[in-house]
C-alpha cells in the first residue's frame, strides 16, 4: 500500500508535469508556425493595411479549442524600406493539468520575411 | 524467516519504484529534448525559407555596368541586372536579325556585320559579368544573412543562430525553360527573313525563356520570368532537375540562372541542424521588345536632265519648292530644224508644292504606303504598336519646310527606363540630344516603289528660240520618282533611310 501511494505521488506529478510540458511545446510551435504563415501572407503584400489584413486572415483562420483559447495578432511592421515584413502573433493555451496560479500560458512567436511584392527597381 | 521474507519484497518495490520513476523522468526529458530539437529543425527550416527567398528577391539588385551601346538600356542608376538583362539581349537580338534580313536582300553595307557582331559580343560580355556577379558567395551570403541574423533557433537553444555553410559554394538553376521570359513583343517587330522562338501568355507573346534561338549565327537564350509571378521557394527535386551543372541548356552561352539554392546550419554544443530551400527570382517587371535611341530618317533629291533634240545636254539639282530654271541657254539648232538658238526654261519643284510631308511624300502617282512598309517595320522595332495609319498621320500633320529634305522619324519618352515610345517627326533643327543624324546608315540602298511617270505636271517647261524660222518648238516634261530603302541594323540608332529621288525630264526641240 505504502508503495503504491508512493508510486503515486512521485509518477503521477510526473507525468502530469510532462503531459502539460508536451501541450506547451506542441503549441508553441504551431504559433510559430502560424506567424510563420501570417508573415509571408503579409510579404506578399503591397503596403502596410494589406499585409495586416493578410496576416489577420491567415490568424482568424486558426481552429481555437479546449487547449488553444485564442490566436491573436500582435503586431504587423511592413517596412518596404528595408524591404521586411514583421508579424508577431500570440496564443494563449489553457494547460490540460490547471496548476495553482499557472493554468494558462501565453506564447509569443515572431516571423521576419522579405517583402516580395516590391517590383525591382526601374 | 517469514519476516526477512516480507522486508525483502518491501525493498524490491522501492527500488522498482525509484528505477520506473528515474526512467520516467529520463523518458520525459528525452522526449522534450527531441521535440525542442524537432522544433528548433523547424525553425532551422523556417529561417532558411525565407533567406532564401530574400536572396531570390535581392537577386535583381545584383547589377553590372551597362558598358558601351546598351546605356539606354540600363535603369536609372545606369546599370543592368535581372530585370532589364533581357532588354539587352533584346537589343542585341533586333540588330543581329536586321543583319539577318538585309543579307537575305544583299543589302549589307559595309560597317553591318561589324556593327552587329559587336552589339553581339557587348551583349555577351555584359550577360557573363553579370552570370559572374549572380553566382558571388560574398553577395548571396548577405542578402541570406540578413534575414538569418534576424531570426534565431530559440528551440535549440539562446545562442544558436542559422548561417551559411562557408566552405559551400551557392547552386543555381534555370527553372521553368521554355516558359515565357520578361520581354514581350509583336510578330511584326522580327524583320523578315529572322526567327525568333516565342511563347504566348495571356493573350501576349513574349521571347521564350531557355530556349536557344539563332540570328545572324549567334545564339539567344533569354531568362524566364513568369508574368505575374512573385518570387517564391521551390521544390528541391525540381531545381535539382534544372541545375545548369548536372543538366545544361544546349546551346546557350553562359545562360543566366534565375534560381538559387542554399543551406544554412544552426548549432549548439549538443545539436546542429542543417536545412536547405530553392527559391526562384522574378523582377516582376516586364519589357516590350525595343530599339530605344534608334530613327529613321527620310531624304528627298531631285534631279533635272535638259534634253535638246533628243540629246541630254545638262543635269541640274533642283529645289523643294516651285521656282522657274533658265539650264539651256543660246543652244544652237541645227540648220535643218531651221538654226538659230535655243533657251530651255522649266517650272520645276512643282511637287512640293504641298504643305505637308504626306502631300510632298505622295504628290507623284502610286500607293506610297508600300514605301512605308520597310519604313513601319523599322519603326515597330522602335514602337511595337505603331500601326500604318498612324504613321500616314503622323507625316501628314507634319509641315513640309522647302529649306529641309531630310526628316527624321524618332521615338520620345516620358519614363525615365524609356518603355513608353511615341514616335515624332521634324527636321534637324528640333532633334532630341541623342540623336546623331550624321549616323550612316550600315545598308545598302534597294527600290522599293517607283512613282508613275508624268507629262507635263506637275513640273512644266518651256522654250525660246532665237534667229530661227520659229520661235517655238515641241517641247515637254516627264516627271517621275524612284524610292529607295537603305535598312539600318540600328547598331548606331539609325535603323535606315528611306530616298525619295524626284526625276524631271526636261525636253525641247527646234519647230
Amino acid at each position: 500500500m505504502i508503495e503504491t501511494m508512493t508510486a503515486f505521488l512521485i509518477l503521477i506529478p510526473v507525468g502530469l508535469a510532462a503531459f502539460n510540458l508536451f501541450v506547451l511545446v506542441s503549441t508553441t510551435q504551431i504559433n510559430e508556425q502560424l506567424a510563420e504563415t501570417a508573415s509571408r501572407a503579409a510579404a506578399t503584400k503591397g503596403d502596410q493595411q494589406g499585409a495586416l489584413n493578410a496576416a489577420q486572415d491567415a490568424v482568424d483562420h486558426v481552429a481555437t479549442s479546449n487547449v488553444i483559447q485564442s490566436a491573436a495578432l500582435e503586431q504587423v511592421n511592413f517596412d518596404p524600406v528595408a524591404g521586411f515584413v514583421n508579424v508577431t502573433t500570440t496564443m494563449v493555451v489553457k494547460l490540460p493539468v490547471p496548476l495553482p496560479y499557472f493554468s494558462e500560458a501565453n506564447c509569443r512567436a515572431n516571423s521576419i520575411q522579405p517583402i516580395v511584392s516590391t517590383p525591382a527597381p526601374r | 524467516m517469514r519476516k526477512s521474507k516480507r522486508r525483502s519484497q518491501r525493498g524490491a518495490s522501492i527500488i522498482l519504484i525509484a528505477a520506473l520513476a528515474i526512467l520516467l523522468i529520463v523518458a520525459v526529458y528525452l522526449a522534450f529534448r527531441f521535440s525542442m530539437i524537432e522544433g528548433g529543425s523547424n525553425e532551422v527550416r523556417n529561417v532558411v525559407d525565407a533567406a532564401a527567398l530574400n536572396v531570390s528577391k535581392k537577386a535583381v539588385q545584383i547589377k553590372v555596368p551597362a558598358g558601351t551601346g546598351y546605356q539606354e538600356l540600363a535603369d536609372t542608376s545606369g546599370m543592368v541586372g535581372l530585370a532589364n538583362i533581357n532588354r539587352v539581349w533584346g537589343k542585341a537580338y533586333l540588330i543581329n536579325a536586321n543583319l539577318q534580313s538585309m543579307q537575305s536582300t544583299g543589302q549589307v553595307g559595309q560597317n553591318a556585320s561589324g556593327n552587329a557582331e559587336e552589339a553581339y559580343q557587348q551583349a555577351q560580355a555584359i550577360n557573363d559579368q553579370l552570370a559572374s556577379s549572380l553566382m558571388n558567395k560574398q553577395a548571396l551570403d548577405l542578402y541570406f544573412n540578413q534575414v538569418a541574423n534576424n531570426r534565431a533557433a530559440r528551440m535549440l537553444g539562446s545562442d544558436a543562430t542559422v548561417s551559411t555553410d562557408a566552405n559551400k559554394s551557392w547552386a543555381t538553376a534555370m527553372v521553368n525553360r521554355g516558359d515565357e521570359s520578361n520581354l514581350s513583343l509583336l510578330p511584326q517587330q522580327i524583320p523578315p527573313g529572322a526567327k525568333a522562338v516565342t511563347v504566348k501568355r495571356g493573350g501576349k507573346l513574349f521571347m521564350a525563356g531557355y530556349t536557344p534561338f539563332q540570328a545572324n549565327n549567334h545564339p539567344f537564350t533569354f531568362t524566364t520570368f513568369h508574368i505575374g509571378e512573385m518570387p517564391h521557394l521551390c521544390g528541391d527535386s525540381y531545381f535539382e532537375q534544372n541545375r545548369n551543372d548536372t543538366n545544361p541548356i544546349p546551346e546557350a552561352r553562359n545562360p543566366l540562372p534565375n534560381a538559387f539554392e542554399e543551406s544554412g546550419q544552426a548549432g549548439t554544443s549538443q545539436a546542429t541542424v542543417l536545412a536547405a530551400a530553392c527559391a526562384v527570382a522574378n523582377p516582376m517587371r516586364s519589357y516590350n521588345l525595343a530599339l530605344p535611341h534608334c530613327y529613321v530618317s527620310v531624304t528627298f533629291t531631285n534631279t533635272a536632265q535638259w534634253f535638246v533634240e533628243g540629246k541630254q545636254v545638262k543635269t541640274t539639282k533642283y529645289g523643294y519648292e516651285p521656282q522657274t530654271y533658265w539650264e539651256v541657254k543660246q543652244y544652237p539648232l541645227p540648220p535643218a530644224k531651221g538654226g538659230g538658238k535655243l533657251d530651255g526654261y522649266a517650272s520645276l519643284g512643282n511637287e512640293y508644292k504641298h504643305p505637308t510631308f504626306w502631300g510632298v511624300f505622295s504628290s507623284l502617282p502610286g500607293d506610297h504606303t508600300v514605301a512605308l512598309i520597310p519604313v513601319l517595320q523599322r519603326l515597330q522595332e522602335i514602337c511595337p504598336n505603331f500601326t500604318m495609319n498612324q504613321l500616314v498621320g503622323l507625316l501628314t500633320n507634319q509641315p513640309f519646310d522647302p529649306n529641309n529634305q531630310t526628316y527624321y522619324l524618332y521615338p520620345v519618352y516620358n519614363t525615365p527606363d524609356l518603355v513608353d515610345p511615341q514616335i515624332k517627326c521634324s527636321t534637324p533643327a528640333n532633334l532630341p540630344g541623342w540623336l546623331n543624324p550624321n549616323a550612316p546608315t550600315d545598308g545598302t540602298p534597294l527600290s522599293v516603289m517607283q512613282e508613275g511617270v508624268q507629262t507635263d505636271i506637275p513640273n512644266y517647261d518651256w522654250e525660246n528660240i532665237t534667229g530661227g524660222s520659229s520661235p517655238q518648238g515641241p517641247h515637254w516634261t516627264k516627271v517621275s520618282g524612284n524610292i529607295f530603302w537603305s535598312p539600318g541594323t540600328g547598331y548606331n540608332s539609325c535603323l535606315g533611310t528611306l530616298y525619295v529621288t524626284r526625276l524631271t525630264q526636261c525636253y525641247f526641240n527646234g519647230p
